[in-house]
C-alpha cells in the first residue's frame, strides 16, 4: 500500500498525461458508478411521447429514437463498455503475464514452442480473431468478453516475455539463483515487481484498446444484444438519425473518447515516467 | 593569452539543466593548446573533462549550456561567431572521437562513407573517386591492411578496435589542427588500447595535429601527454608538466589519485598457498554455450539446422584454489574468465573435465556492474534478508531481532551504517553498492567468493577502497577468493597467485611475483607491457619510484 | 537469398497451420450444415443424401485435403445462403476493400511522414506541442466514430458528399473514388495521429545517440544530419508498424464499410458470420490470413534489404 502511494505521487508528479488521463479516467468512473447506484431513468424505459427529443429539462441529455433517456443510458452503456473492458483485460493480462514470464523466464522449447503460436496471434488484427471467435461461438456480452480476452493474450505475453526476458539476464537474478532461492519465487518477487510498471502501463493501455474492440464488435451489433446499452451500440443504434438529432449519436461517441483518451493519457504517462 | 596558441578556454563555465533548477557542471575552465602539442584532463566520473572538451568543439548535448567564458580557435570566437561559421571547423580543423566506437558510428552506413563524410561536408570540389582513395589511404595509415574490406562493412562486422580506428581514420581524413579525443580507448582492450594510443603518437609526430586527451586514466595520460590538467567536480585542481605532476603533485586530490593506482613493484609477498586447505581443484575443463558441433567445426551452416550455433568457450583449464588464498584471473574481454566463473558455480554446464569442491560449502558471487546485481525494486534489508534465508524465511528459524542483528552485522562487516538497511540500490553510490553486493555474498558464509571484476566499474579512488577492504574480509574471515579482473594493476595489488587465460585456455599460472616480474609466455609479456608494467627489468612506465 | 527462403518457408509453414486450425474449428462447431441447407422438415433419407454430395461423410483429413485442393483450383466452396460459389461472390467485393485499404493507406504514408519531420524539426515549439495534444485526442477516436464525425460535418453540416451515396466503380471510377475519400479519411486519421507520434519519437531517440554525435562532429548541418543518418534509423521501427498499420486496416474496414454503407468484403463477412455462413467465413479468413503473412513477409524482406545487422542466421 505504501508502495503503491509512492508509486502513484512519482507518476503524478511526473508528467501532465498522468494527470489528465488520471482525472479524465476518475470522472468517467466516478459517472459510471452514480450510474449503477441510480439512474434518472430506467435505462431501457421508453417514453412514447419524446422520441429523439433535444435538450429539455426533463430529460438533460435529450432521448434516442425509442424516447429512452440518453443520460440514463449514456451512463449503463459506459458501465457495460467497462465492464467488458475489464473482462478482456483480466483475461488477456493475467494469461498473457503467465505465458510471458514463463517463456521469457525460462526460454527453451517452451518459449520456442508458445511464443510462435503467439507471434502467429499477435500478427491477427484482435478485432478479427474476435470476429472469428464470435463466429465459432456465437454472440453476446460473455462470449465476447472471452473472444476479446483471447485476443488480447498475445500482446501482454510478448510484452511480459520482452521484460522477463531482459531481467533474468540481470545479475541480481544470478545473485538470486546462486543464493539457491527457487525459480518461481524469482519470478515472482524478484522479477514480477521490476515488470509493475511496465505491467501497469500494458494493463492502461490494454484498457483503452478493450473499450475501442469492444465498441467496435457492438457497432457491428455482435456483443451486447438490445436492449442493454453500451456505447458502440448505441453509437450504431442512432447513427441513422444523425441528421434529424446528431447528438444522439455524437454524445455516446464523446464519452467513448473521453473513456479511451484518459486511459491512454495515464498509461502513457506510466511508461514515460519510468524510465 | 598567448599570440601562437593553437586554442584557448578562459572562465568557461556549463551549466545543465536536466532539472527544474540548473546546475553548473564546470566553473572557470582555462585551456591553452600550442599546434602539436598533447594535452591531457583527468579526473573520475563527473569532474566535468568530458563535458568542458565537447564544449571547446561545440557539441554539448541539449541540456547543457555555455554561460559564460571564451573559447578562441586561432582567431576566431568559436562562442561567439555563429553555427555556420562553428561548422566549417567541425570535422575540418577541429576533429573529435569518442568513447564507444560502437555507438559513434551510424549502424546503416558502411564504414568507408562515414570515414568520407568529413570531406563531404568541407571539400564538395572534391569527387567521390578521390574521396574514396582518400578514405583507403586514411584507413590503412591508421594500421588496417585491408582498406577495401573495411571500406565496404558495416560497424557491426568490425571489433573495438577496428571501429576506433575507423573513428580515428574519420577524424583524420580532412587533416585537421587538433583532434579532441573523449576517452577514446575506455571501451577497448589493454592490447588494443596500447595499440591506439600508440597510433595517437605516430599521428602527433607525423602530421603535428595536437591531441586534448580526455580520461580517467592516470597511467594513460602519463604515457601520451606533455600536459595535464587535473579535474574534480567541475574545477580545475592542478595543472602542468606531465613529469612534474606525477613527481611532485601539489594538490591533495592529485596525491590521492596517483596513489590509488596500485603500484607494481616488488614486494616479496609471503607464499600463502603451501599449506593451506585445498578448497576447489579444477582439472581438464571444457565448456561452453549452446548445442555445441561435436566436431568443433563451427560455422557449418545448413538451413533447418536444429541451433548447432554453440561455441566452446574453455578449453582444458586446470587450477587450483586453497583456504584464504586470493587468486587472480587476467584475461582480455572474450578470453572466457566470466565463462569459467559461470561454469565452477554450475550455471554453464561442463562439456569435458572436472570441478571438486573439497568442503561442501558454499560459494558466493560478487558481479562487475553494481548497479545490475542488486535488485532495485528491494530495499537493501529485503535483499540480505532474501540471500540469508534463500527466499524461505523457515531456513532462518530465529526470530526477528536475531534476523536484524544479523543483517546489521553484515552491513559493519562491509563498514556501512545499519540504517542502510531501510534504502534502496538507487540511493546508494556505486562504491556502496559494491559493499552491499559483498555483504550479500558473503551473508551466507561462503568458503569461496568468486569477484567478476569487481572494481572495473568504479572511479580509482573507490576502486581502492574496495580493493581494501576485499584483503581486509580475507584477513578476518579466511575466505578464498577468486578474482576476475582485466587490470593488471589491481590483481598485482591484491592477488598471491594469478592465471593468464587466452581465448578460453589458462596460457600461465603462479605466484604474482614470478608472473609480473619473469612471465615466461609471450602474451604474458603483451599484457604486462599494454599495462605499462616493467618485465624483465624495464622499469613501470607508470610509477617511479622516485617519489 | 537463405533468408528470403527461410521466411518464405516459415510463412508457408504458419499458412499451413492456420488453415488446419480454421478448417477444423469450422467442422467441430455444433450445427449440421446439411440440416441447414435443407431445413428442418428434411427426411433422414434426404439429409443422408446431401451430406455424402457435400462430402460430409468422408473423414476430416480427406475433407481437409479436398478443401484445400479445391482452394487451388480457385474453387473456396459454396455458400449456404446464396448458393453460389463463394469465388464469385468475393469476386466484385475484394476490389472495392482493396482500393478502399489502398487509398487509407496512401492516405496514412502521405500525411504522417512529412507531418513527423515537421515535428522532429520544430521540436518542443508551441505549434509541435499543440499539434501533439490534438494528435492524442485524435488517437483515441474510434474509426467509425470518426466515420460518424466525417459523415456529420462533411456530409450533413457542409454538404461536401452525400452520405450513403455509394457508387460501384464499375458505374463511375471517379465518383466511386470521390466516395472513398472520407471513408480512407476515417480509417487514416487516427492513424496518422499514431504514427506521427511514433516516428517523431523515434526521430528524436535517434537524434540523441552518439553518431548523431558524430555526425555534427564533421561539420553537418541539423538538415544534413537529418537527411543522412536519422531518418533511416528512425524508419526502421516504423517500417514495423506501419505494416501492422496495413493488416490492422483491412480489419477495420468491416466497420468502416457498416458506417458508410460500402459493399466490401469487410461488411460481407461481418453478414455472413451473423448468418452462419461457414464457407464464405472460412474463405474470407484465409484470404486475410494470407495477406497478412504476405505483408509480414514482405515486411521482413524489407527490413533486412535496411538493416545489415540481421544476420542470415536469425
Amino acid at each position: 500500500m505504501k508502495r503503491a502511494g509512492r508509486k502513484f505521487s512519482q507518476y503524478w508528479r511526473g508528467n501532465v498525461m498522468f494527470r489528465v488521463g488520471f482525472v479524465l479516467t476518475a470522472v468517467m468512473l466516478l459517472f459510471v458508478l452514480i450510474g449503477a447506484i441510480h439512474t434518472p431513468y430506467p435505462p431501457t424505459a421508453m417514453n412514447e411521447g419524446a422520441k429523439l427529443s433535444g435538450f429539455t429539462p426533463a430529460h438533460p441529455l435529450g432521448t434516442d429514437h425509442l424516447g429512452r433517456d440518453m443520460l440514463s443510458r449514456l451512463m449503463t452503456g459506459a458501465g457495460t463498455t467497462l465492464l467488458i473492458a475489464l473482462g478482456t483485460v483480466l483475461i488477456g493480462a493475467f494469461c498473457g503475464s503467465v505465458i510471458g514470464a514463463l517463456c521469457g523466464y525460462f526460454g527453451g522449447l517452451l518459449d520456442e514452442s508458445l511464443m510462435r503460436i503467439v507471434d502467429a496471434l499477435f500478427a491477427f488484427p484482435s478485432i478479427l480473431l474476435a470476429l472469428l471467435f464470435v463466429s465459432l461461438f456465437g454472440s453476446g456480452r460473455y462470449h465476447v468478453i472471452i473472444a476479446l480476452g483471447i485476443a488480447f493474450i498475445p500482446s501482454f505475453a510478448r510484452t511480459v516475455r520482452g521484460e522477463f526476458l531482459r531481467e533474468r539476464g540481470r545479475d541480481y537474478v544470478t545473485s538470486a539463483r546462486l543464493h539457491g532461492v527457487s525459480h518461481l519465487r524469482i519470478i515472482f518477487f524478484h522479477i514480477l515487481p521490476n515488470a509493475g510498471d511496465v505491467l501497469l502501463s500494458s494493463v492502461l493501455i490494454g484498457f483503452n484498446n478493450a473499450v475501442l474492440a469492444e465498441a467496435g464488435l457492438s457497432f457491428l451489433g455482435i456483443g451486447v444484444q438490445p436492449p442493454d446499452a453500451s456505447l458502440g451500440r448505441m453509437l450504431s443504434e442512432s447513427q441513422q438519425y444523425l441528421f434529424k438529432a446528431p447528438m444522439s449519436a455524437l454524445l455516446p461517441g464523446f464519452l467513448l473518447v473521453w473513456m479511451i483518451l484518459g486511459f491512454s493519457l495515464a498509461g502513457e504517462g506510466v511508461r514515460a515516467g519510468e524510465r | 593569452m598567448n599570440d601562437n596558441a593553437l586554442l584557448t578556454v578562459q572562465d568557461l563555465q556549463i551549466d545543465f539543466h536536466d532539472h527544474q533548477t540548473p546546475e553548473t557542471a564546470v566553473y572557470d575552465f582555462d585551456l591553452t593548446v600550442f599546434p602539436g602539442e598533447i594535452v591531457g584532463i583527468v579526473g573520475e566520473s563527473g569532474a566535468g573533462k568530458s563535458l568542458s572538451a565537447l564544449a571547446v568543439a561545440g557539441l554539448l548535448k541539449r541540456h547543457s549550456e555555455i554561460r559564460a567564458g571564451n573559447i578562441l580557435f586561432e582567431d576566431e570566437d568559436l562562442l561567439h561567431c555563429g553555427r555556420e561559421i562553428l561548422r566549417s571547423y567541425q570535422g575540418d580543423e577541429i576533429a573529435v572521437i569518442f568513447q564507444e566506437p560502437m555507438s559513434s558510428l551510424d549502424p546503416l552506413m558502411r564504414v568507408g562513407l562515414q570515414v568520407e563524410e568529413s570531406l563531404v561536408v568541407h571539400h564538395p570540389e572534391i569527387d567521390a573517386a578521390e574521396r574514396k582513395r582518400r578514405a583507403l589511404e586514411a584507413i590503412r595509415s591508421v594500421g588496417m591492411e585491408d582498406a577495401e574490406r573495411v571500406y565496404s562493412s558495416y560497424p557491426h562486422e568490425l571489433s573495438g578496435g577496428m571501429r576506433q580506428r575507423c573513428m580515428i581514420a574519420a577524424a583524420m581524413i580532412a587533416e585537421p589542427k587538433i583532434l579532441i579525443a573523449d576517452e577514446p580507448t575506455t571501451a577497448l582492450d589493454v592490447t588494443v588500447q596500447a595499440q591506439i594510443i600508440e597510433l595517437l603518437k605516430r599521428i602527433n609526430r607525423e602530421k603535428r595535429t595536437a591531441i586534448l586527451f580526455i580520461s580517467h586514466d592516470l597511467s594513460l595520460v602519463k604515457q601520451l601527454c606533455e600536459r595535464v590538467i587535473v579535474m574534480k567536480d567541475g574545477r580545475i585542481v592542478e595543472e602542468g608538466d606531465t613529469l612534474r605532476i606525477f613527481e611532485h603533485p601539489k594538490h591533495a586530490y592529485t596525491r590521492e589519485l596517483i596513489s590509488a593506482i596500485p603500484r607494481v613493484e616488488k614486494k616479496e609477498k609471503q607464499a600463502k598457498d603451501q599449506d593451506r586447505d585445498l578448497l576447489l581443484a579444477v582439472s581438464g575443463l571444457d565448456a561452453g554455450y549452446g548445442r555445441i558441433p561435436a566436431d568443433n567445426e563451427a560455422g557449418k551452416k545448413r538451413l533447418f539446422s536444429l541451433r548447432a550455433d554453440g561455441r566452446q568457450i574453455l578449453y582444458d583449464v586446470s587450477f587450483s584454489l586453497h583456504a584464504g588464498e586470493i587468486l587472480g584471473l587476467a584475461g582480455e574481454s572474450g578470453s572466457g574468465k566470466s565463462t569459467l566463473a559461470k561454469t565452477i558455480l554450475g550455471m554453464i554446464p561442463k562439456l569435458r573435465g572436472e570441478i571438486r569442491w573439497e568442503k561442501k560449502s558454499g560459494a558466493a558471487m560478487v558481479f562487475q556492474d553494481p548497479y545490475g546485481s542488486l535488485n532495485p525494486a528491494h530495499t537493501v534489508g529485503w535483499i540480505l534478508t532474501e540471500a540469508l534465508t534463500k527466499g524461505k524465511r523457515r531456513n532462518f528459524p530465529e526470530d526477528e531481532k536475531a534476523l536484524h542483528d544479523r543483517l546489521v552485522q553484515s552491513l559493519e562487516q562491509v563498514e556501512l551504517p545499519e540504517a542502510f538497511l531501510e534504502r534502496r540500490p538507487s540511493e546508494l553510490s556505486g562504491g556502496q553498492r559494491q559493499r552491499v553486493a559483498i555483504a550479500e555474498a558473503l551473508i551466507s558464509n561462503p568458503d569461496v567468493l568468486i569477484a567478476d571484476e569487481p572494481v572495473s566499474a568504479l572511479d580509482v579512488t573507490v576502486q581502492a577502497q574496495i580493493i581494501t577492504l576485499l584483503e581486509k574480509l580475507r584477513e578476518e574471515t579466511g575466505i578464498a577468493i577468486l578474482i576476475i579482473a582485466h587490470d593488471l594493476r589491481v590483481l598485482y595489488r591484491i592477488c598471491d597467485r594469478v592465471l593468464i587465460m587466452k581465448k578460453g585456455r589458462i596460457v600461465e599460472q603462479g605466484n604474482v611475483e614470478k608472473i609480473y616480474f619473469d612471465p615466461q609466455q609471450p602474451y604474458t609479456k603483451e599484457l604486462l607491457r599494454a599495462a605499462g608494467i616493467r618485465t624483465n627489468g624495464e622499469p613501470d612506465m607508470t610509477n617511479g619510484s622516485r617519489m | 537469398m537463405r533468408y528470403a527462403l527461410k521466411k518464405l518457408i516459415s510463412a508457408i509453414v504458419t499458412l499451413f497451420v492456420v488453415s488446419v486450425a480454421v478448417f477444423f474449428a469450422f467442422a467441430v462447431i455444433p450445427g449440421d450444415p446439411a440440416l441447414r441447407k435443407l431445413g428442418t422438415q428434411a427426411t433422414p433419407e434426404a439429409l443422408e443424401m446431401m451430406r455424402s454430395r457435400m462430402g460430409l461423410d468422408q473423414p476430416l483429413p480427406v475433407r481437409y485435403v479436398q478443401w484445400v485442393a479445391a482452394f487451388f483450383t480457385g474453387d473456396m466452396g459454396t455458400s449456404f445462403s446464396y448458393d453460389i460459389p463463394v469465388g464469385t461472390l468475393l469476386g466484385d467485393k475484394l476490389p472495392v476493400t482493396g482500393f478502399l485499404v489502398l487509398f487509407s493507406f496512401v492516405l496514412l504514408v502521405v500525411l504522417s511522414i512529412p507531418l513527423s519531420i515537421w515535428h522532429a524539426k520544430h521540436e518542443n515549439s508551441r505549434l509541435d506541442r499543440a499539434m501533439l495534444v490534438a494528435g492524442q485526442v485524435i488517437m483515441a477516436v474510434p474509426p467509425f466514430f470518426m466515420g460518424i464525425l466525417l459523415t456529420f460535418f462533411f456530409g450533413i453540416v457542409l454538404k461536401l458528399f452525400t452520405p450513403g451515396g455509394y457508387v460501384s466503380w464499375q458505374t463511375d471510377p471517379g465518383r466511386f473514388l470521390a466516395y472513398l475519400f472520407w471513408p480512407s479519411l476515417a480509417i487514416a486519421l487516427p492513424r496518422v495521429a499514431m504514427t506521427v507520434k511514433l516516428f517523431r519519437a523515434e526521430m528524436l531517440r535517434e537524434a540523441g545517440r552518439d553518431y548523431v554525435r558524430t555526425a555534427y562532429s564533421r561539420g553537418h548541418s541539423t538538415m544534413d544530419v537529418l537527411y543522412r543518418h536519422v531518418l533511416k534509423n528512425a524508419f526502421l521501427p516504423l517500417l514495423t508498424f506501419l505494416a501492422m498499420n496495413l493488416t490492422d486496416m483491412v480489419a477495420g474496414s468491416v466497420v468502416i464499410e457498416q458506417v458508410f454503407g460500402i459493399p466490401g468484403f469487410g461488411r460481407f463477412l461481418l453478414v455472413s458470420i451473423l448468418g452462419r455462413d461457414y464457407p464464405v467465413v472460412e474463405a474470407i479468413i484465409m484470404g486475410l490470413t494470407a495477406f497478412i503473412i504476405l505483408v509480414n513477409l514482405v515486411t521482413d524482406l524489407l527490413y533486412r534489404a535496411i538493416d545489415p545487422r540481421i544476420e542470415e542466421a536469425s
